[in-house]
């Protein structure tokens, strides 16, 4: 055996624990679920070539689920953004308390989304705490509906609260890479702070915002336990509808090609944002 | 005297007292916002059953132990307690130790291929786990291991296998290539190197892989619910059968206290131990 192939085996055999499970328990399951939304595999009943489940969804109640997911995907992640991005260029100067902050921001990164969820809604609900303080310094005269409301205010609540940690972190990170001379070199030159913002600190942290916000945009459009649990019967988002349709309808066809347009929608938004990142670097 | 005062605020605003306004009335709401729903959740859990907590009160009248007594005294709460964190540390080294010679050839070797292997690592992170969840289902039926505790290991191993395999990847992109070198120079066998150079300086990346894959551990939910409920419960679906068929609030707190004190310590020692970046490059850069 010749030494190239015995190093490539090798490489194969190293690569093979990490790589192969998610291969095996991700990757393939993944195909399975799309080869069900044509009814080439079925897991109760017998398989044939179906288009039946896409035309399914050509019905209002899937498109409107589509929005909404849409809406809850781009509304957490823009804003999260909106509180994350201010976030960082705070910490990133000379705050006095700034390692207690540091420490404390990021306390919801590491709460269940479950949890998020259900704490949240105790101190949002029209009797929660959130309310009962607006209503005693007069600023509102009947309860706010902020959970199972139609515009999903709750989901996006909950997903902003979660996800302002988890996008400041990986910001931060590409913040604090940026050349400091540079920054130095600017204000040498008479650049105020906001025009350093402007110029400087945002342009070259855009790497990490489009990250940030792709993966808050998937985390949030495929989200299911927080949109189960606080958001409205109707409209609702297409997870929860897959689960509905899987789990209490038995309808394991339609989940699948549920199933399908979330995988796809996240393939195309990573090309998408893979497109951009290249204009980014240039 | 007002008028002193009115030149001293006016001051105050030249001096960019609007910008610092501006930054503590942002921090003073961010934390306000993360610290409000914990001490809500304590009080919850602290009510005292015949008093409770009535609608136009600030806070409880009475406080009493009685729903954490109650809930050690239900069976299902200590039991699923014992999973979730037995569980968790079984996920993080086993998850480790299939991570490692991957993250290896991933941060160290080229070869044809590579691309589309680390765009296949990143799989999980970047597609919703629901979308799987149905068909890993069916594939555990028919290995048999649904609902089974090897079976939730496994679930938990590969939401967790993406974060674990960058963490440790980008470590060993980090080791220079002239240590290994020498190492060989001064006439060490690969072994040497793996045990006295590469695993020593790949630690840190292990374990800034194992506080993410410790923390996601105990939180995975929708998996763990499809695979194994109704035979086995860990935490977050314990809570999730608390929030639907018998809702209490204080009980519900109570169980969502005792997930989140051992995970957000768990973050605080991570902040003291780990730089930024390590947490970071988990899901940083693509």
């Amino acid at each position: 055996m010749s030494r190239m192939l015995k190093e490539k085996i090798a490489l194969l055999l190293l690569l093979l624990p990490g790589a192969g499970f998610i291969l095996a328990f991700f990757v393939l399951p993944l195909i399975a679920t799309v080869l069900s939304s044509f009814g080439l595999i079925n897991f109760a009943g017998e398989s044939g070539f179906t288009l039946a489940h896409y035309s399914e969804l050509k019905k209002d109640f899937y498109s409107v689920a589509f929005i909404f997911s849409l809406w809850i995907g781009l509304g957490s992640s823009f804003g999260s953004l909106m509180i994350a991005l201010p976030l960082c260029l705070i910490i990133r100067e000379k705050v006095p308390g700034k390692e207690l902050i540091n420490s404390l921001f990021k306390i919801p990164l590491v709460i269940p989304a479950l949890i998020a969820t259900y704490m949240l809604m105790t101190v949002i609900a029209p009797h929660g705490l959130f309310n009962l303080v607006l209503l005693k310094l007069n600023i509102i005269d009947k309860p706010l509906q902020l959970i199972q409301d139609k515009w999903g205010i709750g989901i996006l609540l909950v997903q902003i609260w979660k996800n302002v940690p988890f996008q400041a972190v990986i910001i931060l990170a590409v913040m604090e890479s940026i050349n400091k001379e540079l920054i130095d070199a600017a204000r040498n030159l008479g650049a105020g702070s906001w025009s350093i913002i402007r110029h400087i600190l945002i342009p070259l942290s855009m790497p990490g915002i489009l990250v940030a916000l792709i993966l808050v945009f998937i985390r949030a459009f495929g989200g299911f336990e927080i949109p189960l649990l606080i958001g409205p019967v109707y409209p609702t988002t297409i997870p929860v509808l897959m689960y509905r349709s899987a789990m209490e309808d038995g309808n394991w066809g339609l989940a699948g090609a549920l199933a399908t347009v979330i995988i796809v929608t996240s393939i195309l938004v990573i090309a998408g944002y893979n497109r951009l990142s290249q204009k980014v670097h240039g | 005297m007002d008028t002193r005062r009115g030149a001293r605020y006016l001051w105050f605003l030249k001096q960019g007292g609007f910008r610092r306004l501006f930054v503590w009335l942002f921090i003073t709401l961010l934390l306000i916002s993360i610290v409000v729903p914990l001490i809500v959740m304590v009080l919850w859990s602290l009510i005292d059953p015949q008093v409770g907590w009535e609608y136009p009160d600030l806070y409880p009248k009475a406080f009493s132990l009685h729903f954490w007594r109650h809930l050690l005294s239900l069976e299902e709460v200590p039991r699923a307690m014992a999973l979730s964190f037995t569980i968790a540390p079984v996920v993080t080294i086993l998850t480790g130790i299939l991570a490692l010679p991957t993250a290896y050839v991933l941060g160290r070797k080229s070869f044809w291929g590579k691309g589309l292997i680390e765009i296949m690592v990143l799989l999980p992170i970047i597609i919703p786990g629901i979308t799987v969840a149905i068909s890993l289902g069916s594939i555990f039926n028919r290995l048999g291991l649904s609902q089974t505790i090897p079976g939730i290991i496994m679930a938990h191993m590969l939401v967790v296998m993406p974060y674990m395999i960058r963490t440790v990847t980008s470590t060993f992109k980090a080791i220079p290539q002239d240590v290994i070198d020498a190492a060989y120079d001064l006439g060490a066998s690969p072994l040497q190197v793996a045990k006295y150079i590469l695993i020593p300086l790949v630690m840190p990346g292990l374990f800034a892989g194992g506080v993410f894959t410790f923390i996601y551990s105990i939180e995975e939910f929708v998996l763990t619910f499809i695979i194994a409920t109704p035979t086995y419960q860990t935490v977050p679906t314990l809570l999730f059968s608390y929030l639907g068929y018998y809702f209490s609030r204080p009980l519900a707190s109570a169980i969502s206290l005792i997930i989140l004190v051992p995970t957000i310590f768990t973050l605080f020692l991570a902040e003291k131990f780990l730089k930024a970046e390590y947490l970071s490059s988990g899901f940083g850069k693509f």
